[in-house]
């Protein structure tokens, strides 16, 4: 009690109050945009002629969100309709304690949301839908591609670490590598004597996160130092399918070989992960295809810097006018 | 302004005298003839971290005291921003033969600076060991416990422009961790070789740090 008075006394915050650290999600601040989803509020806004070519921005992580992913909706200028969401909790979107996803698979947490949210913006039977994923949102595509392959008319992926599990895992140790005795791996470390937290507590989970991702990484050259490069991570989604993927080793890209549309295959040229060989293992599975390499950029570069308006805003508007 | 004052200064000492910890390598067999001990260390304890420590030993009737100062760092680039820094004392309590029951207790200032905040927390940490004690050598277990009191969080301009409503200032009891420690040492005239390895978890063991374990090794010179 004594100890009570005393911090009261001199004012000191609580680490969990919601907007302290991490800013609100869509269910806690009636003024962020948002849309209901299977019962759960996302964060998403829309861009363009709602009765435009459907395209749906999938964002990385998983845990990520779509604020890095924002300078496609330059593509509404163009004739198209761009959506942003952010996933089932991730970003701005309503965050679940552990147990709300126990029992559930992949599809029950992202694939269904995804199809929920195509169906939500179309408005017309013969809308062409387009999905474009970055990092993990196009691991995410591919597999709704696979299992739906009729119900969309092309993909835009940068850089999915792999399909396989075996190849995504192999991927997420190099891009994350980080020496020991190295800061990075120190201030990740060193952080926990500072921040500890129960299990659901997200305000202080989400931030964590954010403490551990500070440094980017060098090996594919991301960096979330820049403004306006996130909103929010999701903790909790993020372990939660990382548990996931070890426990059942997923094969994402099942069925894909049944979509026929050309896939459009982004990556950058600067990273220390995804080499060409890289890109040509992990693109062997579309069988219609266009390989583009971005060169001077990283894992999200090509969205982020110069380059999008230069190189791939135009190699994204090439490509749509052949689908 | 007075009242505040004794108000957080009491908190404070309960808090030290109830909470938190640190393994500690003191063999007490060799303390009887000595003053003073310093030691460097280095190993995993949240961090790839190197440390100097100096203690003053002081051989009272029953019981050795050894107030003590203690700073690591973690390795990196650049060396500095972030650190532990620890003042407190040993106590060894009693001894039945050859088995000795101390305990410890200190503050610590940390520093942690990362692209996104400089944090800054007072804590305490206090624990005690019961171990068997040699001149050639000796081995204890220890369990400590250690709670930040306040930490100040002072966000950066990178992580301002992704959360621009992100709350500087003082922070109540934002950590808190419990250690288990197996700690053994190997004496050699004025030296010794010690060997520290524990668990660590968090949140009153409910949770665990992304580095659950801690390993040390480290040199004492008694004069």
């Amino acid at each position: 009690m004594l100890f009570t008075i005393c911090t009261w006394l001199v004012g000191c915050e609580k680490l969990d109050e919601p907007d302290h650290l991490v800013p609100k999600t869509a269910d806690q601040d009636s003024s962020i945009p948002s849309i209901k989803i299977n019962d759960r509020v996302l964060h998403s806004e829309v861009f363009g002629d709602p009765d435009d070519t459907l395209i749906i921005c999938i964002h990385g992580g998983p845990g990520a969100d779509y604020r890095y992913m924002l300078a496609a909706k330059d593509l509404a200028q163009y004739g198209y309709k761009v959506v942003f969401y952010d996933q089932v909790g991730s970003g701005l979107s309503q965050r679940f304690n552990e147990n709300y996803y126990s029992g559930k698979d992949l599809d029950d947490i992202f694939l269904n949301e995804l199809d929920a949210v195509i169906d939500f913006y179309k408005t017309r039977p013969n809308q062409k839908v387009v999905l474009f994923g970055h990092s993990w949102g196009a691991i995410l595509a591919t597999s709704y591609a696979g299992k739906k392959p009729n119900e969309i008319d092309g993909m835009i992926l940068i850089e999915p670490g792999g399909l396989k599990w075996n190849d995504i895992e192999e991927y997420i140790k190099k891009a994350q590598a980080a020496p020991l005795g190295s800061e990075i791996l120190n201030d990740i470390l060193f952080q926990d004597q500072f921040v500890s937290t129960k299990k659901d507590n997200h305000e202080i989970l989400d931030y964590k996160f954010a403490l551990i991702a500070s440094h980017g990484s060098p090996n594919t050259l991301e960096t979330l130092t820049g403004k306006d490069s996130f909103w929010r991570f999701g903790s909790v989604i993020n372990l939660t399918s990382f548990n996931y993927g070890q426990k059942f080793k997923p094969d994402m890209g099942q069925g894909i070989e049944n979509f026929q549309d050309k896939v459009l295959f982004m990556y950058g040229g600067a990273g220390k992960v995804y080499s060409d060989e890289w890109a040509r293992k992990i693109s062997y599975v579309y069988k219609n295809k266009e390989l583009v390499k971005i060169e001077g950029v990283g894992h999200s570069g090509m969205l982020e810097s110069d380059k999008w308006r230069s190189v791939t805003l135009p190699s994204v508007l090439n490509y749509l006018k052949t689908i | 302004m007075k009242k505040v004052k004794y108000c957080f200064l009491t908190g404070l000492i309960i808090l030290i005298i109830s909470f938190s910890g640190n393994a500690q390598n003191y063999n007490w067999a060799k303390l009887d003839s000595v003053n003073n001990l310093a030691r460097i260390y280095t190993g995993l304890d949240h961090s790839f971290a190197f440390g100097l420590h100096y203690g003053r030993i002081l051989n009272g009737k029953k019981v050795i005291w050894a107030p003590f100062a203690d700073v690591s760092f973690p390795s990196g680039d650049p060396v500095g921003d972030d650190y532990n820094f620890k003042i407190g004392t040993l106590a060894r309590l009693f001894q039945f033969e050859d088995w000795k029951f101390s305990f410890n207790v200190s503050i610590v200032n940390r520093q942690n600076s990362n692209p996104f905040v400089k944090m800054q927390s007072l804590g305490s940490e206090s624990g005690f060991q019961f171990g068997y004690y040699k001149l050639k050598w000796y081995a204890n277990l220890n369990f400590s416990v250690g709670s930040s009191i306040v930490t100040n969080f002072q966000h950066t301009e990178a992580y301002k422009g992704n959360f621009s409503g992100a709350k500087d200032g003082w922070y109540e009891n934002a950590s808190n961790s419990q250690l288990f420690s197996v700690n053994t040492g190997y004496s050699l005239r004025k030296m010794d070789a010690t060997l520290s390895l524990g668990l660590l978890r968090t949140e009153e063991f409910k949770s665990s740090p992304s580095l659950p374990y801690y390993i040390k090794i480290g040199l004492n010179y008694l004069f």
